[in-house]
C-alpha cells in the first residue's frame, strides 16, 4: 500500500529530524503535499492536515461535499468537515505547541495561519517534504509507470480523434470520456491547433482542425494520485519539409536531454543538452523565457513538481526521480511544437516509460 | 485544471457589464475607505476575478488589483507564451506575466500616489507567499480584509450572470439525462455526461457518484469499471464561462421504481419555484416535505457563490433559520427517503425569480 509506505517514510524522517507534527496544505491545483500525507485527492475547496510522528493523520476540509468523499476515499485517517478550518487548525496546533512542528508548503499556507508561525512555534519545512515528493520510492516509480501506460493509450485515442473539420474541444471531450471509462479520475491537458500563429498550448478555444495544421497536446493522466505525461505533435495531412525538419530538431533535442539523464547530473545539465541543439540550429532565442517555460519537470503527485529542467537549476538528479523531458517551444516556421517522454532517473541513465514512438504523426487530411 | 471550452464572447459578457460590476465595487470601496481591492485567483478560487474580468486560469495563480478609480491590473504566474491566449479570454485590464504576482501588484500600489489602505478579499486565506511579496512591494500600505465590501457589491445576479447560469444549468440537466437506462458500470454512466457537457461549451464538469445509494448516500469521485447498485445518484457540477451550478439526480434500474423518483423530482422543482425570500428556508423545506406522500427529510444544504469559491455552503439543516435573499443564487440539495428508500436531488434557483428553464444549447463554433 503506497499511502502507508509514504506515511511511514515521512514519519521515520520526522523522528530522525526531531519533528513531532507536520501540517500540510492542499487544494486541487497544489495537492501533492496533502496527498502525500492523507492520500486524498481534493477537488473543491481547501484542506489542511496534520500528521503526527506516530502516523496519526487528521484532515480538515472546508467543503462538506469533500468531507463526505474523504471519509470514503481516504480510509484510516480522521476526517473533519470544518467551515472555520483556520480556527480549528490553529486550535489543534495551539494544543501541540510544546511539540516541535513544521509546515509545508509555506508559500501556499493561508496567510493567517502562516502569520502565526512564531506564536504557534512551527517552522517552514517545505524543503523537508519536497525531498520525498521528488525522490520517490520504487513503488511510486512504478505507479508513475502505470500512469504512463494510460498516457500512451490516451494519445492513441487522441490521434484517432483528430480529423479535418472537428473542433479542438471535441478532442478533449473524447479523451475525457475515454479516461472516465478507464478509471482515470483526472487529467491535465492543453492543446494547440494551427500553424506559425500558435505560440503555446491552452485550453480549447473552438478552433476547427484543417489540412496542414499542427495539433499539439500535453496529456497527463492521473492514476491513484500519480501523474505521468506525454507530449506529441501531429500534422493534419502530409508533413511539409519544414515541419519534418523542425520535428528532427526537437527529436534530437529530446534525445540529447534523455541521454544526459542519470543520477549525479544536474537538472541544468539536461536543459543545456536540449538547448544546445536549438542553439546550433540558430534557434537559441526560442529556448528563452520569452517563448518557453521549462525544458521538462518532475512529475508524481503533482503534474509539475521539482526539479524544473532549466539551465540555472542545479538540483542534482537522483535515482527515484520521475521526470518528463520536453524541449517544447515556439518555432517561427511552423509554430508551437512539442515532444516529450516521461522517465525515471536511474544510476545508469533514463528508464523511459513512454512507449508511443517519437514521430511526427500524420492523420489523413 | 480547466480543460473545457474557454473563449470570451463579447455579446455574452459585454465590456459594459464588466465595467458596471467594477463600478459597483469601486463605489463600495470608496464608502469603505479603500484605495484598492486585491482579489486572488486559481482554478479552485476563480469566481471573484472571473466576475470582474471573465477570466479563469486553467492552471497556476494570479491576483487582480481593482484600483479605486480606473482599470484593473491582472498579474499572473502563467508564463508569457500564453499571454496572447489570456488577452483573448480576458477583455479588460492590463496583463502582467510574472513569477511573482504579489511583488508586481505591491510595487504598483506603492507607485500610486495617495494609496494608503487596500482591501484583500478573503484576507485570511490569501496564500502567504503572495501576501509576503505584496507587503514587501508596498511598505507603508495598510492591508485589511475587504471581504465585506466585496460581498456587498457582489449581491444579486445581473442579466449577464443569469444567462450564463441558465446555460450551465442546461448543461448539467441535459448531461445527466445521458445516463443510459441500465449502465453497466460507473464509467459507462459518467463518461457520456462528461462528453456531452464538454461538447456543448462546458468549461468544466466535476462529477460525484453514490454508486449504491441504498447502502451509502455519499457521492464520491469514481470512474472505471466498478459496478452500479440498483439505485444510484450522480452529481454534476458544471461551469459555463465561470458560472457554476450543481444538479444531482437519482436513478434506479428497476422499471417499477421510476414513479417515486419522478414524484420526488417534480416535488423538488415545485419546492424551488415556491421558495420565498425573507422566510426560513428550513421551514419552507420541511413544510414541503410534509406534503410529499411517504417522504421523510434526511437533510438539506444550500450553496451559493459568495466569494472566490464557485459554490460554498451558506445554510443547511444545522442552520435552519437561514432566510434567503431576494435575487440571490441558491443551489439547493435535498436528501429524502421516499417509500422507504433514499433519494437525492439538487438544482439551482435565483430566489424569488423563475427556476432556471432549459436554454437551447449549441456547439461552440469557430
Amino acid at each position: 500500500m503506497i499511502p502507508l509506505e509514504r506515511r511511514k517514510r515521512l514519519t521515520d524522517a520526522m523522528v530522525e529530524s526531531n519533528l513531532d507534527v507536520m501540517v500540510v496544505y492542499g487544494n486541487a491545483w497544489q495537492n501533492d503535499y496533502l496527498r502525500y500525507v492523507t492520500d486524498y485527492g481534493i477537488l473543491e475547496g481547501e484542506a489542511l492536515a496534520i500528521i503526527r510522528r506516530d502516523g496519526e493523520v487528521t484532515i480538515w476540509l472546508d467543503s462538506i461535499n469533500e468531507a463526505d468523499r474523504a471519509q470514503v476515499e481516504a480510509p484510516g485517517i480522521e476526517v473533519i468537515y470544518s467551515p472555520d478550518m483556520l480556527s480549528d487548525v490553529e486550535n489543534a496546533l495551539h494544543r501541540s505547541r510544546n511539540s516541535r512542528m513544521g509546515a509545508a508548503p509555506y508559500r501556499m499556507l493561508p496567510r493567517r495561519l502562516a502569520a502565526r508561525k512564531d506564536d504557534l512555534k512551527f517552522s517552514d519545512e517545505t524543503n523537508f517534504v519536497d525531498r520525498f515528493l521528488m525522490v520517490k520510492m520504487q513503488s511510486e516509480v512504478e505507479a508513475v509507470r502505470r500512469a504512463s501506460r494510460f498516457a500512451d493509450e490516451g494519445y492513441a485515442v487522441f490521434r484517432d480523434a483528430v480529423r479535418v473539420g472537428r473542433y479542438d474541444y471535441e478532442l478533449i471531450a473524447e479523451i475525457e470520456n475515454f479516461f472516465r471509462q478507464k478509471g482515470v479520475d483526472d487529467n491535465f491537458m492543453i492543446i494547440g491547433v494551427g500553424g506559425p500563429e500558435v505560440r503555446g498550448m491552452a485550453p480549447p478555444q473552438g478552433k476547427i482542425i484543417k489540412k496542414g495544421d499542427l495539433v499539439t497536446t500535453e496529456l497527463t493522466p492521473n492514476l491513484g494520485g500519480y501523474y505521468s505525461q506525454i507530449c506529441r505533435t501531429l500534422v493534419v495531412g502530409e508533413a511539409s519539409p519544414e515541419q519534418t525538419n523542425v520535428f528532427n530538431i526537437y527529436c534530437e533535442a529530446l534525445e540529447a536531454g534523455i541521454a544526459t539523464v542519470k543520477a549525479g547530473v544536474t537538472a541544468g545539465d539536461v536543459a543545456r543538452a536540449e538547448n544546445e541543439v536549438f542553439r546550433k540550429n540558430d534557434l537559441g532565442v526560442y529556448v528563452t523565457s520569452e517563448y518557453t517555460r521549462v525544458r521538462g519537470h518532475g512529475m508524481g503527485l503533482f503534474v509539475d513538481t521539482k526539479p524544473h529542467i532549466l539551465e540555472d537549476v542545479d538540483t542534482v538528479l537522483e535515482t527515484g526521480m520521475t521526470l518528463i523531458v520536453h524541449p517544447n517551444t515556439y518555432n517561427p516556421t511552423v509554430g508551437y511544437f512539442v515532444l516529450g517522454d516521461a522517465l525515471a532517473v536511474t544510476d545508469t541513465g533514463a528508464d523511459v516509460f513512454c512507449k508511443t514512438p517519437r514521430a511526427l504523426f500524420s492523420v489523413p487530411a | 485544471m480547466r480543460k473545457g471550452f474557454m473563449r470570451w464572447d463579447p455579446a455574452e459578457i459585454t465590456r459594459e457589464a464588466l465595467a458596471a460590476r467594477a463600478g459597483k465595487l469601486q463605489a463600495e470601496m470608496k464608502k469603505a475607505g479603500l484605495d484598492g481591492m486585491v482579489m486572488y485567483t486559481n482554478f479552485v478560487r476563480p469566481s471573484a476575478v472571473c466576475y470582474y474580468t471573465a477570466f479563469t486560469p486553467y492552471w497556476n495563480d494570479a491576483i487582480l488589483l481593482l484600483p479605486r478609480t480606473g482599470k484593473p491590473v491582472f498579474a499572473t504566474a502563467l508564463s508569457k507564451r500564453v499571454s496572447g491566449w489570456i488577452n483573448s479570454v480576458k477583455p479588460v485590464g492590463e496583463l502582467v506575466n510574472t513569477p511573482l504576482p504579489g511583488k508586481v501588484i505591491g510595487e504598483r500600489l506603492k507607485a500610486e500616489a495617495g494609496v494608503r489602505r487596500v482591501g484583500i478579499l478573503e484576507y485570511d486565506m490569501l496564500p502567504m507567499g503572495i501576501f509576503e511579496d505584496l507587503a514587501a512591494g508596498a511598505p507603508g500600505i495598510e492591508f485589511v480584509d475587504g471581504t465585506e465590501t466585496y460581498m456587498t457589491a457582489r449581491r444579486g445576479i445581473d442579466a449577464t450572470e443569469a444567462a450564463l447560469l441558465a446555460n450551465s444549468n442546461t448543461l448539467a440537466t441535459e448531461g445527466l439525462s445521458k445516463v443510459a437506462a441500465n449502465p453497466e458500470s460507473v464509467g459507462a454512466a459518467l463518461g457520456p455526461i462528461e462528453q456531452f457537457v464538454r461538447l456543448n461549451g462546458g468549461e468544466e464538469i466535476y462529477m460525484g457518484i453514490a454508486r449504491d445509494l441504498d447502502k451509502d448516500r455519499r457521492l464520491i469521485r469514481l470512474s472505471g469499471p466498478d459496478p452500479l447498485g440498483e439505485r444510484f445518484a450522480v452529481r454534476a457540477s458544471t461551469s459555463y464561462k465561470g458560472a457554476w451550478v450543481r444538479r444531482t439526480r437519482t436513478y434506479d434500474k428497476a422499471v417499477n421504481a421510476q414513479e417515486p423518483l419522478r414524484r420526488a423530482d417534480e416535488w423538488l422543482t415545485a419546492l424551488l419555484r415556491a421558495i420565498r425570500p425573507g422566510a426560513s428556508l428550513g421551514k419552507q423545506i420541511a413544510d414541503a416535505v410534509a406534503k410529499l406522500p411517504n417522504a421523510k427529510l434526511a437533510g438539506w444544504m444550500a450553496e451559493s457563490c459568495v466569494g472566490t469559491y464557485p459554490l460554498a455552503v451558506i445554510a443547511s439543516q444545522d442552520a435552519a433559520d437561514f432566510q434567503p435573499a431576494d435575487g440571490s443564487l441558491l443551489v439547493l440539495t435535498v436528501e429524502l427517503t421516499i417509500d422507504g428508500r433514499p433519494w437525492i436531488g439538487a438544482a439551482p434557483i435565483v430566489v424569488g425569480q423563475e427556476v432556471f428553464t432549459s436554454v437551447a444549447l449549441s456547439r461552440p463554433a469557430a
